[in-house]
C-alpha cells in the first residue's frame, strides 16, 4: 500500500483541479469497481454494487484536493505575488519551495518563498507577522517575460512533492488528504464483494470551505456517510496538553471537532467493529478544524455521518506524517464496518 | 438608462422590493421572456427557452446594496443604527441618508472639529454613529420613522466621458447588464437561460441557493461590480483590478474554486471576440457562485466583473469603457455555445 | 398553565442533551407531546417531528422549529492523575470555577467531577491577575476509577432549578423554555381548527449550527416556519433597545426574516391583545432561522427574553413561554391559503394561490 500512497501524493492537485489525482485513482481501481461518474462540480464518486437483497448504503469520502497557491501578479522583474488556496499559513511558507507547472514544457518550475525586508525594523516584523502582502516567489526568471514563458496569473501551485519512508512513518505533502484517498481506493481493491452498496467519494474543494462534499450525497443519500481525514496530534514535545492524539494507536474515532458531531450512529459503529475485531483505535475531539462529515450531515434531510481520523503531525506543512499502523488498521476497520 | 435609474433605488438586504419593482417592469415591458416567477424569498427569476433546450444557464446578479437598519430610537430624536452587509463605519461620517419607506432625509454627523481634542485621532465604531433627522425627541421621531427601518446611502448618479459615479455599482451593474442584454436579445440564446435577479447576497450570500428549486441550471455565470483597489495608497502588486482594463474575471475567492472549464471558456471569448479583459488580482471576496457550487445538488460557476473603486461606501466610480465591454463579454457567453459547452468534457 | 410550565421547565432543564446526543430529552418531550398531536417521530438527523394534522382540508404547512440541546462541554484528555480537559460547546469559562459537573461516560455512567481552582492562599499575583480559559482549566474526577473516564464523553453542569414567582432559575432554558412554548402552543390548539398542518419540530444540533433545522425544513417543506429561540432580556446593549422579561414575545425583524412573516406575527399579536416587543437583527439570527431561510423557504423568528444566557443558572419569567405558546397557536389557526400569495407591488393587490 506504501507504493499507492507515494503514487497519490506526488500528484499536484490543489482545490479546483482534482482531474490529475481523479485519473490516477480511476488507474488504481481499475477492475474493482462497478462504476464510476463526475458528479456537476466535479466531485468523482465510484461504486460497487451490493450483493444482498436488501443491501445498506455506505459511502466513504476522502478528498481529493490538497491546499496550495495561485499566482496573482508578476512584477517588471519575474517575481511572483501569490494567495492561499485553503490554509495555508505563511510562516510555513518562508524558504519554502513551491512548485507550478510549465504551461509550455510541462515540466516543474520550482519557485522559493521568501518575505519582503527593506530595513532590519521590517524584517522582525514580516517574521513576526507573516502575510501574503510582503511574500513574492522566486523562480529564478530575470524578466517578467521570462516568467509568462512558463506561468500565468491565476495558475494554481502547490508545495513541492518529496516522500519520505522512515521507520514505520510515511512522510509527504498532501497527507491530508490523500491517505484517504489511498485508504479508500485500498478497501476496493481488498472487497472481493461486499453484501452492501459502497460508494467512494473523492471529493473537491474541501480545503477552501467544504464544498464537494455539501453536493456530493444529494443523489446517492446513503444510510451512513464515513470522512476519512487527517487529524492534529498532541504527542510532539510539549504537544497540545488539551487533546489527546497519538501516532501508532489507532485510527481516531472523531467525537468533535469546530465543523461538527459525529452521529452516535457512526461512532457506535466504528468503536463495535474495532472492539470486536481487535483493532487498535483512539477517541478524537479536535479542537479546531472541520471535516466533509459536515457537509454530508447538512444534505437534504440529512445523512448520519461522522468522521474516521489519521492522526498526522505538521498538518499543512509540506511534510505531514503518518504512521502506518494506523493507515493499515484503518482499512481493517472500514471494511468491516461497510461489510455489516 | 437603467443603470442610473438602478443606482438611486434604495433596496438594501432583505428590502428589495422597489429594486425587484423596476426590474419586473423592465422585464415585462421588454416582452423577450418566456415566463417570470418570484419565490417567497423575493428572487425574480425570468425564463427564456433557447435554441437547444437540453441545458439552461442562468445569468445572476443580486438587487440587494449594503445599507443600515434602525436599531434604537434614542430620547433625544436620534437613531441608533446597525451595518445591513460589510459596510465600514468610517465612511458614514458626514453622509446623508434616507430612512424607511418614505425616504426621511437625515444625516450622520460627527463632533465639530473644533470641539475634538483627544477624539481626532479615534476610529468611530457604531456606539459613535448616530442619524439625525431633525426631530425633537423620541416621540417626534417615531411619528416619522420605525424601528426597524432600513436607511440607504443618499447619492444621485453621474456620467462622464469615461466614468460613472453612483451608488450600488456592487451589483446594479449586474442587474443593468441583465436587462441590456434582455431588452437587445433578438435571435434566442444557443441554451436556455434563466435571468435570475437574487436578494440578500451582502449579508451573507443567503438568497441564491435558493433559486436551484425551481430550475435545474447546467452552470451558472454571476455578474458582479467588484473591487479596484488602484489608489496611489496601495502596492500595484496588491490591486484587485484596474479601471478601465476591461471585465475583470475571477479564479479563485473565498472559499470556493471557480470552475477551471468554465475560467477558461470566458478567457477565450473574450480574445475571440477581441475584449479587453483583466485577470483579478485579488482573492477576498465570495459571490453567489460559492453558494450555488455547495446548494442542494451543486451548480458550477463562474464570475465576471465590472471594476468598481469605493465598493460598499455612498460612492463608487466605474469606467464606461469597462461597462460596456463586460456587457458584450456576458452577451456573447449567453448568446453562443462557448460557455455550457466546455462542460461535456 | 402556568404551573405545567413551572414542572416542565424543572423537568426539561434536567434532562441531558449536548448536540447530537438528545436522545436523553427527547424522551422526555415525546412524552409530553404524545396526547396533543397525530403523529410523532424521529428523523434521521435526531429531530423529534409532532406534527398535528389540520383540523379541516390542509391548506398548507406551518413548521415551528425550536432546539433542544444544550450547551455543555466534551472531555478532550484523560489524565491518569485523576482529572479531565475539556473543550467548551458554546459555555463561558470564567463560570467554571468552583462548579459542579456531571460526566457522562460510554457506560452510561454519570458520574460527578468538580472543576477546581486554586485556593486563595497558593494564588500569586499573576494567577490572582488571569481569567482561566480551557487551556488553563480541569475537571477533577478523583472520586472515581480513571479508566471509566475517555475522550469524547460529555459533560453538563449540575444545577437544581428554583422557582421564585414569577421567575424560574434552571439552566438550559436556553432552548428548553422554546420546546414548552411550542408544547403550550399544541395544547391551545385542542380546541381550535385551524387548517395549516402544525409540524412542532424538536430540533438536533443547533448549538453547532443549527443542522437539525436544516435537514427538518428539508424533509418537511413548510409553506410557512417559524423559529422560536431566547433572546438577552433584562440588560442595557448599546445601540438595542432594552428587552425585558414579563413584557412578552419578541418578534425579530431584520433581512433574514420574510417580511411577511414578521408582518403576520405582529398582526396576530396586536390582533389577540397579546404584549410583544420588537428586536432588530441585521446580520444572520444565529438561531435555527438562519438555516431555514438557506434552505429557502419563508421564516419569522420569536424569542423568549432570557436573563444569564447560557449560565448555570438563566432566568425566565414563565408568563413569557405562556404568551409565546398562546401566539404561535392563534397564528397557527389563523393561518390560510392566502397568506401564501406574492404581493404584487404594482397592483397592490394579493394573487391567492
Amino acid at each position: 500500500m506504501n507504493e499507492l500512497i507515494k503514487k497519490l501524493v506526488s500528484v499536484s492537485s490543489p482545490s479546483g483541479h482534482e482531474k490529475k489525482v481523479h485519473q490516477a485513482i480511476l488507474e488504481e481501481l481499475e477492475g474493482h469497481i462497478d462504476g464510476h461518474k463526475y458528479d456537476p462540480i466535479g466531485n468523482l464518486i465510484v461504486w460497487k454494487n451490493g450483493t444482498s437483497n436488501q443491501p445498506k448504503k455506505y459511502l466513504l469520502d476522502g478528498h481529493a484536493d490538497e491546499i496550495g497557491v495561485v499566482i496573482t501578479n508578476i512584477d517588471d522583474k519575474g517575481f511572483l505575488r501569490i494567495d492561499p488556496v485553503g490554509g495555508v499559513n505563511p510562516l510555513m511558507l518562508l524558504g519554502t519551495i513551491v512548485q507550478f507547472e510549465s504551461k509550455t514544457t510541462k515540466e516543474i518550475i520550482r519557485g522559493i518563498c521568501s518575505f519582503e525586508s527593506e530595513t532590519f525594523e521590517d524584517v522582525k516584523k514580516n517574521f513576526q507577522n507573516p502575510n501574503y502582502d510582503v511574500m513574492f516567489v522566486d523562480i529564478g526568471a530575470n524578466s517578467k517575460e521570462e516568467a509568462l514563458k512558463h506561468v500565468n496569473i491565476g495558475q494554481f501551485g502547490t508545495y513541492e512533492s518529496q516522500v519520505i519512508e522512515q521507520n514505520g512513518k510515511l512522510i509527504s505533502k498532501a497527507m491530508d488528504d490523500r491517505i484517504a484517498c489511498a485508504i479508500i481506493v485500498q478497501i476496493f481493491k481488498e472487497l472481493e464483494s461486499c453484501p452492501n452498496d459502497l460508494y467512494g467519494v473523492f471529493s473537491v474543494q474541501e480545503e477552501v470551505g467544504i464544498v464537494g462534499a455539501s453536493v456530493a450525497g444529494y443523489d446517492i443519500m446513503p444510510d451512513m456517510a464515513i470522512a476519512i481525514d487527517v487529524t492534529a496530534n498532541s504527542d510532539t514535545p510539549k504537544g497540545f496538553k488539551r487533546m489527546d492524539l497519538n501516532l501508532g494507536k489507532g485510527p481516531a474515532i472523531k467525537i468533535k471537532d469546530k465543523a461538527s458531531i459525529s452521529d452516535r450512529v457512526v461512532v457506535d459503529k466504528l468503536t463495535q467493529c474495532a472492539q470486536e475485531n481487535d483493532i487498535p483505535y483512539q477517541y478524537e475531539v479536535l479542537l479546531f478544524g472541520g471535516t466533509n462529515a459536515h457537509g454530508y450531515q447538512l444534505t437534504r434531510s440529512g445523512i448520519p455521518s461522522g468522521t474516521l481520523s489519521i492522526v498526522t503531525r505538521y498538518v499543512h506543512s509540506p511534510h505531514e506524517m503518518v504512521d502506518m499502523v494506523d493507515v493499515l488498521n484503518a482499512v481493517k476497520l472500514l471494511k468491516k464496518a461497510v461489510e455489516d | 438608462m437603467y443603470l442610473k435609474d438602478l443606482s438611486e433605488i434604495y433596496g438594501a438586504s432583505g428590502n428589495e422590493e422597489k429594486v425587484r419593482k423596476y426590474i419586473r417592469d423592465v422585464v415585462k415591458k421588454t416582452g423577450k421572456t418566456d415566463f417570470i416567477k418570484e419565490d417567497h424569498l423575493g428572487n425574480l427569476m425570468c425564463f427564456k427557452k433557447g435554441k437547444n433546450q437540453k441545458k439552461t444557464l442562468v445569468l445572476m446578479a443580486h438587487m440587494d446594496e449594503v445599507g443600515l437598519m434602525v436599531s434604537k430610537i434614542e430620547e433625544d430624536g436620534k437613531l441608533n443604527v446597525l451595518p445591513v452587509g460589510g459596510v465600514d463605519p468610517r465612511v458614514l461620517l458626514g453622509k446623508r441618508v434616507v430612512v424607511g419607506e418614505k425616504n426621511i432625509d437625515g444625516v450622520i454627523p460627527f463632533k465639530a472639529i473644533h470641539l475634538q481634542s483627544k477624539d481626532y485621532k479615534k476610529i468611530p465604531d457604531w456606539n459613535d454613529v448616530r442619524v439625525d433627522i431633525g426631530a425633537k425627541d423620541k416621540k417626534d421621531a417615531e411619528s416619522k420613522v420605525n424601528l426597524g427601518d432600513f436607511c440607504h446611502f443618499r447619492t444621485f448618479f453621474e456620467e462622464y466621458q469615461n466614468r460613472y459615479v453612483g451608488k450600488a455599482f456592487d451589483d446594479r451593474v449586474g442587474c443593468a447588464i441583465m436587462l441590456e442584454i434582455l431588452e437587445s436579445m433578438n435571435d434566442l440564446p444557443a441554451f436556455n437561460i434563466v435571468f435570475a435577479f437574487v436578494v440578500q447576497e451582502e449579508n451573507g450570500l443567503r438568497g441564491s441557493g435558493a433559486v436551484l428549486k425551481h430550475f435545474h441550471p447546467d452552470a451558472a455565470l454571476i455578474i458582479e461590480g467588484t473591487t479596484a483597489g488602484d489608489n496611489p495608497e496601495l502596492k500595484r502588486e496588491r490591486w484587485s483590478t484596474h479601471l478601465d482594463n476591461g471585465p475583470a474575471v475571477s479564479y479563485l475567492q473565498s472559499m470556493h474554486v471557480i470552475d477551471r472549464r468554465l475560467f477558461n471558456a470566458i478567457v477565450q471569448t473574450a480574445e475571440s471576440i477581441r475584449i479587453p479583459f483583466q485577470i483579478k488580482g485579488r482573492t477576498v471576496g465570495g459571490t453567489d457562485a460559492g453558494r450555488l457550487a455547495r446548494s442542494f445538488y451543486g451548480v458550477p460557476g463562474a464570475v465576471v466583473s465590472v471594476p468598481a473603486r469605493y465598493i460598499h461606501s455612498p460612492v463608487s466610480v466605474m469606467s464606461k469603457e469597462d461597462y460596456n465591454h463586460t456587457r458584450k463579454l456576458v452577451n456573447e457567453l449567453v448568446m453562443t455555445e462557448n460557455y455550457l459547452k466546455v462542460l461535456e468534457v | 398553565m402556568n404551573k405545567k410550565i413551572k414542572d416542565m421547565l424543572f423537568e426539561f432543564s434536567q434532562a441531558y442533551g449536548p448536540p447530537g446526543r438528545e436522545e436523553c430529552i427527547r424522551g422526555v418531550i415525546k412524552k409530553r407531546v404524545e396526547n396533543l398531536c397525530d403523529e410523532v417521530f424521529v428523523d434521521k438527523s435526531g429531530n423529534l417531528i409532532a406534527l398535528k394534522h389540520a383540523t379541516e382540508k390542509t391548506e398548507g404547512r406551518l413548521m415551528v422549529s425550536t432546539h433542544m440541546d444544550e450547551v455543555c462541554l466534551v472531555c478532550s484528555n484523560v489524565l491518569d492523575s485523576g482529572y479531565l480537559r475539556v473543550e467548551t460547546i458554546g459555555f463561558d469559562p470564567k463560570l467554571l470555577p468552583s462548579q459542579k459537573v456531571t460526566v457522562h461516560t460510554k457506560n452510561g455512567e454519570q458520574l460527578r467531577g468538580i472543576v477546581g481552582m486554586l485556593a486563595p492562599h497558593l494564588q500569586t499575583d499573576e494567577t490572582r491577575s488571569k481569567i482561566s480559559d480551557y487551556d488553563d482549566l480541569f475537571v477533577d474526577v478523583s472520586m472515581h476509577d480513571i479508566s471509566k473516564f475517555s475522550v469524547g464523553d460529555f459533560i453538563t453542569f449540575s444545577t437544581e432549578p428554583f422557582e421564585t414567582k414569577p421567575f424560574v432559575f434552571a439552566k438550559t432554558i436556553d432552548n428548553r423554555g422554546s420546546c414548552i412554548a411550542s408544547i403550550v402552543a399544541l395544547e391551545y390548539l385542542q380546541k381550535m381548527r385551524h387548517s395549516f398542518d402544525f409540524y412542532a419540530v424538536f430540533s438536533s444540533r443547533e448549538e453547532i449550527g443549527a443542522f437539525g433545522a436544516r435537514t427538518a425544513t428539508s424533509l418537511i417543506q413548510p409553506d410557512v416556519s417559524v423559529a422560536l429561540d431566547v433572546t438577552h432580556g433584562d440588560i442595557d446593549m448599546p445601540g438595542h433597545v432594552k428587552l425585558e422579561t414579563g413584557k412578552g414575545p419578541v418578534i425579530a425583524k431584520g433581512p433574514v426574516l420574510t417580511k411577511m412573516v414578521s408582518n403576520g406575527l405582529t398582526k396576530c399579536a396586536k390582533n389577540n391583545g397579546i404584549a410583544y416587543q420588537y428586536e432588530i437583527i441585521p446580520s444572520r439570527t444565529g438561531t435555527d432561522a438562519d438555516q431555514i431561510q438557506l434552505e429557502g423557504f419563508p421564516v419569522g423568528l420569536i424569542s423568549i427574553p432570557l436573563a444569564y444566557m447560557h449560565n448555570t443558572y438563566e432566568k425566565i419569567n414563565v408568563h413569557d413561554i405562556k404568551e409565546t405558546g398562546r401566539l404561535l397557536s392563534l397564528f397557527g389557526s389563523e393561518l390560510n391559503r392566502c397568506f401564501l400569495s406574492i404581493q404584487s407591488e404594482e397592483e397592490g393587490e394579493k394573487e391567492c394561490i
